[in-house]
């Protein structure tokens, strides 16, 4: 697969502050995967995100060493508007992500499609067709500023889907959502890796990152100290002295084989657990 | 409204079934613009008289009449009171033909003149813009001003402010009813109301001003800095050649009145 988005010794410092968000990252991120970064609070998940979606620094200002280069692209050659296209983003607040300036669902999620210059009966069609995708459909007709939480971050969702970016960068989509609201928002990002999209979630939620992503990036005070698939990540001794979240399966797991009871290998998902465990004979 | 009807009112132009309302938002503004302004700029209640029964007739045949009387009432007797106070009270005295007398002084004909100029030009301006901005949606005349070659960031600004005052409103309300709901007092005569917005209404808007670096970014993630001419879902009927005349009418007449006004009023 080819390489979407590489950071080469990328170190990154907030504007006024002197000690840097992020320091020597280096990464490619390949066309088509979904990735899951994970880190404890305040490890440069957000800034991480913010970089690969151009807004440090354009729109934060501070000082950015190393190269972030988007479709073998550096960022400061690309045009914001185009950017914008190409890398969809949604943020964490749902609240904040609604315009205000639309009165209905229904142009809150054409609203990009607007923006770019899209034809209004291609417009309709893709607004229907994403409301169906992210189950907005029933609120087409609402305002946007009396939705909940929940409904809010999928219309944010839509919204952003809408313009038909290749690459989605999501930042921490279900901090303010209830269970439900939760799933919701994973079974969209399982239906957009169907679609082959590259797919980029900062997330706090390592068990539901286990089990939708293909790869997952752990980060902790402001560096990378792992990549790759899952179930390499999740096993490594690194993530638990840095306290980076693992799920509780492979917490299970690490626990069975330290009182010589290990599994046939480590789970990363429920339904690989109840497996290993009933193959066993244990359940 | 099911959603088949919904999402094809959108493929019609839309038509709220007024003619006022109805009319192309740009050429009503144009028609509000020059008369609101000779209004300001005649400044004699003759005019101002005339334009504030203008937008008085046209309010009445539209369907916000009712809102739109009680609120150019309250406007009007406020202004009212405030401008005879303070102009009986500078006047108060002034040599000249005397009118009437008041706790012994006297006020001359040139107050009450000098007062009514006032409360018209003022009335008259409110008048004719609040018909305008009663009957018009914002959305509609930004995008018919998009089309006509001025900037979007521009017609943004001008929408999220108008957006704005809606949502101040509405946190202002979340607001008090939940000071209701803890037991403050917050419905009663004007003085509770006013007693229990206050010391919510600064918070209120300092915390709208800090969501405008989210607004941004939420505006940057639906892609408002793409190059080229943006669409609009919204169709809005081009004018039609009675409004435009109507405008140009408009503007004319305006521009007749102010000089006939400076030099015969």
């Amino acid at each position: 697969m080819s390489v979407c988005i590489e950071f080469q010794d990328v170190s990154y410092a907030y504007p006024l502050t002197k000690k840097a968000a992020v320091r020597h990252l280096n990464c490619k991120l390949e066309k088509g995967k979904c990735y899951g970064v994970i880190g404890p609070n305040a490890s440069g998940k957000t800034t991480f995100c913010n970089l690969m979606r151009g807004l440090c620094p354009k729109f934060y200002g501070g000082i950015l060493k190393g190269n972030v280069l988007v479709e073998g692209k550096n960022l400061e050659e690309w045009e914001d508007g185009e950017l914008s296209v190409r890398i969809g983003y949604v943020f964490q607040d749902p609240f904040a992500q609604v315009s205000g300036i639309k009165e209905t669902v229904f142009e809150e999620i054409g609203m990009g499609l607007e923006n770019t210059g899209v034809e209004q009966e291609e417009m309709i069609r893709r607004i229907l067709e994403i409301a169906k995708v992210v189950k907005v459909d029933t609120l087409l007709q609402k305002n946007p500023l009396a939705l909940s939480g929940g409904q809010c971050q999928r219309v944010a969702f839509a919204s952003v889907l809408a313009l038909d970016s290749d690459i989605i960068v999501i930042d921490e989509p279900t901090s303010q959502l209830d269970p439900d609201g939760t799933m919701d928002v994973f079974e969209i990002i399982g239906a957009l890796k169907r679609q082959g999209k590259t797919v980029i979630i900062a997330e706090h939620k390592v068990d539901l990152l286990a089990e939708y992503c293909d790869e997952i990036i752990a980060m902790a005070e402001g560096t990378i100290i792992a990549q790759g698939t899952v179930r390499e990540v999740f096993q490594l001794q690194i993530l638990r002295e840095k306290k980076v979240r693992i799920p509780q399966v492979v917490t299970l797991a690490l626990l069975l084989e330290e009182k010589k009871k290990a599994l046939s290998s480590i789970p990363v998902s429920e339904r690989e657990a109840v497996a290993m465990l009933k193959e066993r004979g244990d359940i | 409204m099911t959603e088949e009807q919904f999402v094809d009112s959108f493929r019609k132009y839309q038509k709220k079934g007024n003619w006022w309302c109805d009319f192309h938002p740009v050429a009503k503004m144009v028609t509000c613009l020059s008369l609101g302004f000779m209004c300001l700029i005649v400044f004699r209640w003759q005019v101002g008289l005339i334009i504030f029964l203008l937008a008085g007739g046209i309010a009445f045949l539209t369907p916000v009449w009712k809102k739109y009387f009680k609120m150019i009432g309250i406007m009007f007797l406020l202004g009212c009171v405030f401008t005879v106070i303070v102009r009986l009270y500078v006047h108060m005295g002034d040599p000249g033909p005397v009118a009437f007398y008041l706790f012994g002084k006297s006020v001359p004909v040139a107050a009450i003149i000098s007062c009514l100029d006032l409360i018209f030009m003022i009335e008259g301006f409110l008048g004719i813009f609040l018909v305008f901005f009663m009957t018009t949606e914002m959305r509609d005349l930004c995008c018919c001003l998009e089309q006509l070659g001025m900037s979007s960031t521009v017609t943004f600004m001008v929408l999220s402010t108008f957006s704005s005052i809606t949502s101040i409103k509405e946190k202002l309300n979340r607001v008090r009813e939940s000071q209701r709901a803890r037991g403050i007092e917050t419905e009663g005569n004007l003085f509770v109301k006013v007693k229990s917005i206050l010391p919510v209404l600064f918070p209120v808007i300092i915390s709208s001003m800090t969501g405008i670096e989210d607004k941004t970014l939420a505006m940057d993630a639906r892609a408002f800095a793409a190059d080229g001419v943006h669409t609009s879902l919204r169709k809005i009927q081009p004018a039609k050649r009675s409004e435009k005349t109507v405008a140009v009418v408009a503007v004319i007449v305006s521009i007749l009145g102010c000089v006939a006004g400076k030099l015969f009023l």
